[in-house]
């Protein structure tokens, strides 16, 4: 076996060739090469999924589902067929439980709304301290309308949640556990699995969601094989335009509870002072969706497909180790748990001491290098670590060993500015 | 562009109004939860006219060194007299949408002035 060329972390997965594929990485910024860390944010775009959102326009634009002109079947069935594909691409056993929103977070407004509509006063809803702002505020919204109980998870200072308290956590009253599957500030990746089973098992009626944001993009997930009755991803996570999320959820759940937005698409018989509705997924996709993101969504699912979710892994992995080792040496910095590659994703969060996070990121990006300061809308974590705000680099696919040396070059250069 | 002149820096790092005042006349905040910038401000005042400014904070370099270069030209001027445009003048470097929360935060404090 030949040595592997700097690029190239696993024989199956060439790095060179998969950043060729997305045309942003090519530009500069403030007269450096783009460093782009900044993937839980948002990722980019590789050309066939920017091809495939284009040709949509050039050529079969229609609105879908209503039409029987050629154009719209042409829509139709591409809309149609991305839905088969998600459902394929996260296991589940059926295409009509892939629901179509414009975002992860619509999608947990959704549940929020839907799920409870039938709660009683003094049930319980649970979430964690890692959660990110989208998994915390809808829930608080429902609590406030029907006077439900928000409790916590808690996470410790390693960066892991507190799961030996879900014994005492998961009472008769806990209708909801809604969690997330990889932190977008810490990286952890949390064992939802066994999460979800204990939980179950403490009460069998807990209706389990996963935030799988920061997941999906980065870890082959198979949601028969995770136990949790919905989860929630976003498209522009995974490569795919943005103003498109995925909600899964388990037939007969989605068959129970009523829709969240009302409107064309999604009713059977309408009359003056009621109607009917559709059964799913077309319950819950009211009005136009983003046709032309989804499409986009189909490409992006086909290039993952085709690179490998084992791969991504192995990159994202090695990626983590390599750069908590680099960045854990130098001793102005402190790095935000967990410290164990194995247990995370490649979001890395740090501080340089003494300087506040936005100086970092703005000299960063005097460096061509992005990444993102603040509290990453999980202010209830920071609070818990006991800081204000964070730095934040997170890698993908098409990001590189070097680009780590590029950032802890940088990070030296933070420490010089400010004379640390 | 460097925004990071040494000017800048050494507002920030030792600035030289930081502190408090005690007995001041007024005592004004402002904080942004969104990046973890707070200012608290001190003034000394005598017929309206500003004595002497002080401030603490936990903010960004750029919102310190606003806060220090202005209060330092507020020392014998009116109270609430400022805008972004001295704010500006006194950085003496572009500041980008993103960091404009950063260099008003002083002002926003002085705002809550009754």
């Amino acid at each position: 076996m030949t040595s592997p060329s700097p690029l190239r972390y696993n024989e199956d997965m060439d790095v060179n060739n998969i950043r060729k594929d997305f045309p942003i990485l090519q530009r500069q910024v403030n007269g450096k090469p783009l460093i782009y860390l900044d993937n839980a944010a948002t990722s980019q775009k590789p050309n066939t999924v920017i091809d495939a959102v284009s040709a949509y326009y050039k050529t079969y634009n229609a609105n879908v589902h209503r039409g029987i002109h050629t154009l719209s079947e042409q829509a139709t069935d591409i809309f149609e067929t991305t839905r088969k594909n998600t459902a394929r691409f996260i296991n589940a056993a059926n295409t009509s439980e892939i629901i179509f929103t414009k975002s992860a977070t619509e999608g947990l407004n959704l549940l929020a709304h839907s799920l409870t509509q039938n709660l009683n006063e003094g049930d319980e809803i649970l979430l964690t301290e890692m959660e990110h702002h989208s998994n915390i505020i809808p829930w608080q919204m429902a609590a406030q309308r029907h006077k439900l109980k928000l409790k916590y998870i808690t996470v410790n200072d390693k960066g892991y949640l507190d799961t030996q308290n879900l014994g005492n956590l998961i009472t008769e009253r806990t209708k909801i556990l809604s969690l997330v599957h990889v932190s977008n500030v810490l990286g952890t990746i949390n064992p939802v699995k066994d999460i979800i089973k204990k939980a179950k098992r403490a009460n069998p009626n807990v209706i389990a969601i996963i935030d799988a944001c920061q997941s999906v993009p980065h870890i082959k997930t198979s949601v028969i094989s995770l136990g949790s009755d919905f989860i929630v991803f976003s498209a522009h996570k995974a490569l795919a335009p943005t103003g498109v999320g995925i909600l899964w959820g388990k037939k007969e759940h989605l068959e129970k509870i009523p829709p969240f937005l009302g409107g064309g698409s999604m009713i059977v018989n309408v009359e003056k002072d009621h109607s009917t509705y559709a059964p799913p997924p077309q319950k819950f996709e009211a009005g136009t969706q983003n046709i032309a993101g989804v499409i986009g969504l189909n490409a992006a699912i086909e290039y993952l497909t085709n690179i490998g979710m084992d791969n991504i892994r192995q990159h994202s992995m090695e990626l983590a180790r390599y750069a908590i080792k680099k960045i854990s040496a130098l001793d102005f910095v402190e790095l935000l748990p967990p410290l164990d590659h194995a247990t995370k994703t490649a979001v890395i969060g740090f501080n340089v001491k003494d300087v506040h996070p936005h100086d970092t990121a703005a000299i960063l990006d005097s460096e061509g290098i992005a990444v993102r300061s603040g509290h990453h809308c999980c202010q209830l974590l920071h609070k818990k670590l006991g800081i204000k705000s964070s730095v934040r680099a997170s890698f993908y696919l098409y990001n590189t060993k070097e680009e780590v040396d590029k950032l802890v070059e940088a990070i030296y250069k933070v420490k010089k500015v400010f004379k640390q | 562009m460097n925004i990071y002149k040494d000017q800048i820096i050494g507002y920030a790092q030792n600035p030289p109004n930081h502190g408090v005042i005690e007995n001041a006349d007024y005592v004004v905040e402002a904080d942004n939860p969104a990046c973890g910038d707070t200012l608290t401000i001190y003034l000394k005042t005598e017929n309206n006219i500003i004595k002497d400014a002080k401030f603490t904070g936990d903010g960004c370099a750029i919102s310190k060194a606003a806060a220090s270069m202005l209060l330092e030209k507020a020392i014998g001027k009116k109270i609430n007299r400022f805008g972004r445009r001295e704010v500006l003048e006194l950085l003496g470097i572009p500041i980008s949408p993103a960091r404009e929360k950063c260099a008003f935060l002083v002002l926003q404090a002085l705002d809550n002035i009754e």
